[in-house]
């Protein structure tokens, strides 16, 4: 069973996402806020985290790159109910900045359900990838080291 | 019903791992406080212990050493995410205690289907008596190795 954490403020749509995901079979943990889910994945390797881009306190970005600190696996997907556009507006490109950061997908609230969940989907196939790459690397390494 | 205590001061870190363990079964006694803790290992009845080492009131080691000393078959999984490399100049927790017989090694932040794992062999392994201890495998990017007498299982990343 694969597990999502999702961090967002908003108990609304921690709680709508929540049901979504738990009715997809995956196994669901709530963080209110960016230090909150910073100390959750320093404890628990998620196959996917969910990041809201607005929050008080820490926001999405400074969580995400705090987030990559600890896994550098991690994948993640970003929303946020700024449009990309914003910036003419004064506000700044968040979704943009979190895909620069390397996020899965960036998603603009409201969104398609159906976009979260391939998104979240699309999110732990990079992971699985990542990590078959990397024991690939490690087990090629040592496979040389043998032979040398 | 197999009982497991699992130790950590991050009260979410607990609430995941007591959610993971609930869903396959076990009942979950979860708890942050260090002191609390070294009661619970010494007068509770669990088939496995999962200890943080960075506990507020008291070192984890101690918990652990109490734990030894009143239930010295009762296996414990020692997790801590200060796990280093060597030569940069920081402590390998957990690999320092590699000569700790009985204990098992978790590496934070581990993934949940690898708790859930070491889990399993864990309590399998103590459901059958006298079973001659792994040496060596590997599979699923997980290690399992025997070293200095102490059961180590490190997953990999």
């Amino acid at each position: 069973m694969p597990t999502v954490l999702i961090i967002d403020d908003d108990q609304a749509t921690r709680t709508a996402l929540e049901l979504l995901l738990k009715k997809k079979k995956f196994g669901v943990f709530l963080a209110p806020d960016g230090p909150t889910g910073i100390r959750l994945v320093g404890g628990v390797s998620f196959d996917a985290v969910v990041i809201d881009m607005f929050m008080p306190g820490m926001d999405g970005i400074a969580t995400i790159r705090e987030l990559i600190k600890i896994d550098p696996t991690v994948p993640f997907v970003a929303i946020s109910g700024y449009a990309f556009t914003d910036r003419r507006q004064g506000a700044p490109d968040f979704l943009g900045m979190a895909i620069k950061l390397g996020a899965t997908a960036a998603l603009q609230k409201p969104f398609d359900i159906l976009d979260l969940l391939e998104a979240v989907d699309r999110a732990i196939e990079e992971r699985q990838r990542l990590l078959t790459g990397a024991q690939q690397h490690s087990s090629d390494s040592s496979s040389v080291r043998k032979a040398s | 019903m197999t009982r497991i205590l699992v130790v950590d001061d991050e009260i979410g870190v607990c609430c995941v791992i007591q959610h993971l363990l609930a869903r396959h079964g076990y009942a979950v006694t979860a708890m942050t406080d260090g002191r609390a803790a070294r009661e619970a290992v010494v007068c509770g009845d669990y088939a496995a212990a999962l200890i943080d080492l960075n506990l507020a009131n008291i070192d984890g080691k101690e918990v652990i050493r109490a734990a030894r000393a009143a239930r010295p078959e009762m296996p414990i999984v020692m997790m801590s995410g200060m796990v280093l490399e060597s030569g940069r100049g920081a402590t390998d927790v957990l690999g320092m205690s590699i000569k700790v017989s009985g204990v098992y090694r978790l590496a934070k932040p581990f993934k949940p289907k690898d708790l859930l794992q070491l889990i399993s062999e864990i309590i399998s392994q103590e459901d059958v008596p006298q079973r001659t201890e792994v040496a060596a495998t590997s599979g699923n990017g997980r290690q399992l190795a025997a070293q200095n007498g102490c059961k180590a299982w490190m997953p990999g990343r």
